[in-house]
């Protein structure tokens, strides 16, 4: 069977990379560096490609010139005139449009998926587990928005609401907290699991080894100081 | 993973419902498949990816139905969909006859909102270079009207998938299936319950039900044995150092 020595070297760097928590060396950066210069690499390719298929091929090849290309392109090219002090208000086109376009995409779609759609969603009292959960989630958005209250004085009714509402954030920060520290352990068991099978697993005994060496090594180092 | 548990788990509604949903995609039905997630979510969101692009090629062998293949958000989303399709027995199958790989359209929700009215011009070639105009499977596939199925898988919100799919896709009852991380879930519960959201994958729970639905277990099922004790032991020590922190606590007021 063929040595898979893409696994391998990708297995290496994962291992490189978790070096640091044993201490900053000289693995870990050349894993970084790496990463660093070859998710440059890759953008610039595909920048290059995009550019290559979408704009080159249309206007130079194909002669397209009285298309929305140009105008694209015109834009696009305005955008790096900000490198110029004296030009840098030029830029201020394509950005403005940029914002002005995606604003209208985004608008144009909230108003019925995300606005009527939800607001004429018929399942307050479906019964059971779930009306308790929306009875929960009505009451949570509630007295949180109550905390935000800032132009009167958290007093009275308003106080105690507040007083619910900052509990109801921080059982969502936790929950928040929570979700992102499960989702970096599913990240590093995924990886374990390709660091227990062929070839991940030479990589890891090589790894095992270093380590031990430089823990020796280390140990030397301060004894001898 | 060294010896596996064999822990129990359900499958969970919402992934049944995705699987039936595209099960039930028509003879000739096309199913368009846009990979949007990101190396870091690669472990919770692939295994599913992995069984949703097999069973999608599952129903172009047996059901003739057609494959589009997209990303719009970034690079590495285009890199993982070659990874899921690298899982995927593709003997017997012709590219540009019965799936088409369109690659990374920069543009991310103008491109979601470009390919409700016409695909062609968000994607004038494919991956390779070769004008989708003439591309044989494209020829009559253009817009909302010629989906049979729109899947997303997405390491961020989500929300931008409905906001663009939401209206056109209910109009035609084109279901919306998106595999998402377990954080974003809760968020697309609402969605999820208006029916905007036909069905969703819940990260590896979601991926592992899938698998065992098209009855090829794999990555999925493997990790959630490991995933779920690596959370019981985030709890274990979270009650521990809690109890430790309330007995100090204590025991200085006394």
């Amino acid at each position: 069977m063929e040595f898979d020595w893409g696994t391998a070297i990708e297995m290496s760097l994962v291992l490189m990379a978790w070096s640091l928590l044993y201490r900053d060396n000289i693995l870990y950066r050349i894993a970084e560096n790496l990463t660093v210069g070859w998710f440059m690499a890759m953008s610039l390719v595909v920048g290059l490609d995009i550019l290559k298929s979408r704009v080159y091929t249309p206007l130079i090849i194909r002669g397209e010139w009285l298309s929305p290309t140009l105008i694209v392109t015109i834009l696009g090219l305005l955008y790096l005139l900000r490198l110029l002090p004296e030009t840098r208000w030029l830029a201020r086109w394509p950005i403005s449009f940029m914002a002005g376009v995606a604003s209208a995409v985004a608008v144009k779609g909230v108003i019925y998926a995300q606005i009527i759609r939800l607001v004429t969603m018929k399942s307050w009292a479906v019964g059971g587990l779930e009306s308790i959960n929306n009875i929960i989630i009505a009451t949570f958005t509630f007295t949180g928005l109550c905390y935000f209250i800032f132009t009167r004085e958290h007093k009275g009714v308003l106080g105690a609401l507040a007083g619910f509402g900052k509990y109801a954030l921080m059982i969502c920060f936790g929950w928040t907290a929570g979700t992102y520290l499960m989702s970096l352990i599913s990240m590093s068991v995924g990886h374990m699991q390709t660091l227990m099978q062929v070839p991940g697993i030479y990589v890891s005994m090589l790894g095992v080894i270093i380590l031990i060496i430089g823990i020796i090594y280390d140990r030397i180092k301060i004894s001898k100081t | 993973m060294l010896r596996p548990l064999a822990l129990p788990f359900p499958i969970e509604e919402p992934t049944r419902k995705a699987y039936e949903l595209l099960e039930k995609v028509p003879k000739g039905g096309v199913i368009v498949l846009v990979s949007d997630e990101g190396f870091p979510s690669w472990a919770e969101l692939g295994p599913g990816e992995i069984a949703v692009y097999r069973h999608a090629f599952r129903k172009v062998k047996q059901d003739g139905c057609k494959v589009i293949m997209l990303t719009c958000y970034e690079i590495a989303g285009m890199i993982l969909g070659e990874r899921a399709l690298s899982y995927v027995d593709l003997t017997g199958l012709k590219y540009g006859e019965d799936w088409v790989q369109l690659g990374f359209i920069p543009g991310y929700e103008a491109v979601l909102a470009g390919m409700i009215k016409d695909l062609k011009s968000i994607a004038p070639v494919d991956k390779f270079g070769t004008p989708t105009k003439d591309i044989p499977m494209l020829k009559n596939i253009n817009s909302i009207d010629d989906y049979d199925f729109l899947y997303a898988c997405t390491y961020t919100a989500m929300d931008v998938y409905i906001r663009q799919w939401g209206e056109a896709a209910l109009a035609r009852g084109v279901p919306i299936v998106i595999n998402m991380l377990s954080g974003t879930v809760p968020l697309a519960m609402p969605y999820y319950r208006a029916g905007t959201l036909s069905a969703y994958l819940n990260s590896v729970i979601g991926g592992a039900g899938y698998e065992m639905l098209i009855g090829q277990p794999g990555m999925g099922v493997a990790l959630l044995d490991a995933q779920s004790t690596a959370h019981l032991l985030a709890i274990g020590l979270i009650i521990f150092v809690q109890g430790i922190f309330t007995v100090r606590f204590m025991t200085r007021r006394r």
